[in-house]
């Protein structure tokens, strides 16, 4: 054991400053990212073209309310001209409010107040329309409470000593001091409450990636030290080059196993990562799995630069088949694809046991080499 | 003449590399198209498997009061619209538990003690949804729901809070006032459910996208080839070529002449491939396009290319290790093609990526593309490109001249 771990840091040393920046660079770039992501998040825009066919005070504030939510792009135009930039797709749909909004909100008909366009390139309209339709209806609403109180003095026989006016800044003023129902939501076996549950693209799922190709980036060392000249040597010794390269292999993913249970306990405290005991067994089972696949690689690639190059395009496909997947919701995608591991905690995977027998082999097969042979 | 004489020998050579190398190529030029192929399979895939089996959630009701009830009836009732997506269904908690357990429930919604009297009286309401792990996305989309949902109950009781402080004056009988209070309140929910009608919808077509897939054909086209400069400049590299070419630069040659000849020829393989697949593009679409929209794509598409190549290039020159290089090789590609527009359209990026986007060359490239060919623009301008291209060669030739002192 002693000499095993000597034998890795004679190794490391020469290369120790590459080494450390591949070990830590997930860790790196997924703060990175995040913190990125998190901006951009923030301001990506739509572009919704407004038209407003009779400028009166419900359509202006209605135009003001939807600029303010954070999604949204307005731009106020004619017809024509939305109509156009639409057509070029320089606006995401275009809305059109009618003549006679006001007075029909008033009496409380809402049907067709607004005509929306989306063209066949519209990505955001069902959200856009949403959004539109709950302020709408928020406006129409208090119209609807106003009248209400107006029907109760009425049925009481008191004339009404509120005006209109009055009753709808009063509606406002409530919903503005009070938003009195929150939701919140956790997942079933979780103590806390996730913050950010609406996101896919999760710290851990971005630091899945990365380290999953650092992980190629890492094992170049297989290469090197199987087609290194003192691997001839090995045939003198009691031990084979393959139990050398498998001891090494065990101990790469014990180290790199320490180094990712650090990296989420800092994510834990970073962004409230969930961490327990059966997850660091599953962030175990995935360390092995990636692990095992750079070995596996590694054992019948001779050239370095083939060998990244490979990780780079198990890593691309890796990636573009998850972030479908997981829309997909198909059982063989599950068993199939290494990364469902770890992001959604399925121990029903096919590489933990292909990779297992594929080392078994290999550990078998390894006796076969002699001296005389070579 | 003797820089001449070196050049042409160098390229010689490349030419003969790529012919040992030239069965294997046509493999590695398919991975792109396998990648785009199957993305495409998947997502088709994607969509037939969402309609087939709706979200299940449960709600939970601990709220024991006459007046939840008749709301989660209405809630029941107005999911019939949406049937296909979602269903709801009223369970107790433990069954709820068990039903995430078999892994059959996406989501459930408990509906705290006292909910509608806390709603009326306008006290703090949590309303606490559980998500399944193991659907996770499911989970979210019934969160928007819930969230949605939870939009109009808001609206619906700041208007009872409105009511009921003038309802006091007229009604003294507490049990009355909240039957009443229940009543506005279940028909504001209604009114707030119905709230479809608001919006009427018409379809505009792009006039140039007369077919969606002509849009999603150029981007696709572009990246590809994108990706393929890539492939063919990483596959002319060869690991000895650094301790071979400073033997080299003994003789009198320099590392620019190596380098231009390396790149020639990178474009020129890079022509042909582009030159077919564009080919083949013109033919699927059918594009109706004249000799002189052959002569602007092309000059777009050189100087693009020469950009990209004199990128990779930089790059290579500067960071000695080969892991380092790929990354960031990658990583300036990939960030390229998505200020380009080509994966997410340019109008959805923050306003102020938007003010910059004109400096870039991929967005500048990939715009006047579509112009050609989508909108059917007899113009290009060519200057901006031709400024970059030329920057980036100047920088290109400049790190070439100083890395060739350096290193001998």
């Amino acid at each position: 054991m002693k000499q095993m771990l000597y034998m890795r840091w004679l190794h490391m040393k020469r290369q120790l400053y590459s080494i450390l920046f591949w070990l830590f660079i997930p860790f790196i770039a997924t703060v990175v990212l995040v913190q990125l992501l998190d901006v951009v998040k923030d301001d990506t825009s739509i572009p919704v073209g407004f038209v407003i066919k009779e400028e009166t005070p419900l359509t202006l504030e209605l135009a003001k309310k939807l600029e303010e939510e954070s999604f949204f792009t307005i731009h106020l135009l004619d017809e024509k001209e939305a109509l156009n930039q639409l057509e070029k797709h320089e606006l995401d749909s275009v809305f059109i409010v009618r003549e006679g909004y006001d007075e029909k909100l008033e009496k409380g008909n809402r049907h067709k107040l607004i005509h929306g366009y989306e063209s066949d390139m519209s990505f955001a309209y069902v959200s856009t329309i949403e959004t539109i339709q709950s302020l709408v209806q928020q406006q129409a609403s208090r119209y609807k409470a106003a009248n209400e109180v107006a029907k109760l003095y009425r049925q009481f026989d008191i004339p009404i000593d509120v005006t209109e006016e009055e009753l709808i800044e009063r509606s406002k003023e409530i919903e503005a001091e009070r938003t009195l129902l929150h939701t919140s939501m956790k997942y079933r076996g979780d103590e806390q409450h996730t913050s950010n549950a609406a996101s896919f693209f999760s710290p851990t799922f971005i630091w899945v990636f990365i380290s999953f190709l650092t992980t190629f980036f890492l094992f170049d060392w297989v290469i090197k030290e199987k087609n290194a000249h003192v691997a001839t040597r090995f045939l003198f010794t009691k031990k084979s080059v393959t139990t050398y390269l498998l001891e090494h292999f065990i101990l790469y993913t014990v180290g790199l196993f320490m180094i990712d249970v650090i990296v989420f306990f800092i994510f834990h405290f970073l962004y409230n990562e969930q961490i327990s005991w059966t997850f660091f067994l599953t962030l175990f089972l995935c360390r092995y799995v990636w692990n095992s696949s750079a070995f596996l690689i590694s054992m019948w690639i001779k050239r370095p630069f083939i060998f990244y190059l490979t990780g780079l395009s198990i890593t691309f496909v890796a990636i573009v088949t998850y972030v479908i997947g997981i829309t997909a919701q198909s059982t063989w995608f599950t068993f199939l694809h290494p990364m469902e591991i770890l992001l959604q905690g399925n121990y029903m995977n096919v590489w933990p046991i292909l990779n297992s027998v594929l080392l078994i082999i290999i550990f078998i097969r390894k006796e076969d080499s002699y001296v005389a042979r070579t | 003449m003797q820089t001449l004489k070196h050049y042409f020998m160098f390229l010689q050579i490349y030419v003969k590399q790529s012919k040992r190398k030239w069965l294997t190529f046509p493999l590695i030029l398919l991975s792109p198209i396998i990648m785009i192929g199957a993305t495409l399979f998947l997502s088709v895939q994607a969509l037939q498997t969402e309609e087939a089996e709706p979200i299940r959630i449960g709600i939970v009701n601990d709220d024991q009061s006459e007046e939840i009830t008749m709301l989660i009836d209405v809630l029941m009732e107005a999911q019939e619209a949406f049937e296909q997506y979602v269903h709801m269904e009223v369970l107790d908690e433990t069954s709820a538990q068990e039903q995430m357990d078999e892994n059959t429930l996406s989501a459930y919604v408990v509906f705290p003690a006292n909910f509608i009297e806390d709603l009326f009286y306008g006290q703090e309401v949590l309303l606490e949804m559980v998500g399944n792990k193991q659907k996770q996305v499911e989970s979210i989309v019934v969160k928007e729901i819930v969230d949605s949902v939870m939009r109009h109950i808001n609206t619906s009781q700041a208007n009872i809070l409105l009511i009921n402080h003038y309802a006091k004056k007229f009604i003294d009988d507490k049990e009355v006032r909240n039957e009443f209070l229940f009543e506005q309140f279940m028909s504001f929910f209604m009114y707030a459910l119905s709230k479809d009608k608001i919006v009427s919808t018409d379809e505009v077509t792009n006039i140039a996208t007369s077919s969606l897939y002509l849009y999603y054909g150029l981007s696709a086209f572009f990246i590809i080839s994108t990706i393929w400069l890539w492939i063919v400049y990483l596959f002319l590299y060869r690991e000895e070529a650094d301790r071979m070419s400073v033997r080299i630069r003994l003789y009198g040659v320099t590392l620019t002449q190596q380098l231009l000849a390396k790149l020639t020829i990178v474009l020129g393989i890079h022509f042909i491939l582009s030159f077919g697949l564009f080919f083949l593009f013109k033919n699927i679409f059918d594009l109706p396009l004249d000799g002189e929209d052959y002569g602007r794509i092309t000059t777009i598409f050189a100087l693009y290319s020469v950009i990209v190549v004199a990128i990779l290039a930089m790059i290579e020159m500067l960071i000695t290790s080969l892991k380092g290089r790929l990354l960031l090789q990658l990583i300036t590609i990939l960030l390229f093609l998505i200020s380009s527009g080509a994966i997410v359209p340019t109008i959805y990026f923050p306003l102020y990526v938007q003010d910059w986007l004109p400096y870039i060359y991929s967005y500048e490239a990939l715009f006047w593309l579509q112009e050609i060919i989508l909108n059917g623009r007899l113009y290009a301008a060519y200057a901006p490109l031709a400024w970059m291209a030329v920057v980036a060669m100047l920088l290109m030739l400049a790190i070439a001249f100083v890395k060739g002192r350096r290193t001998i």
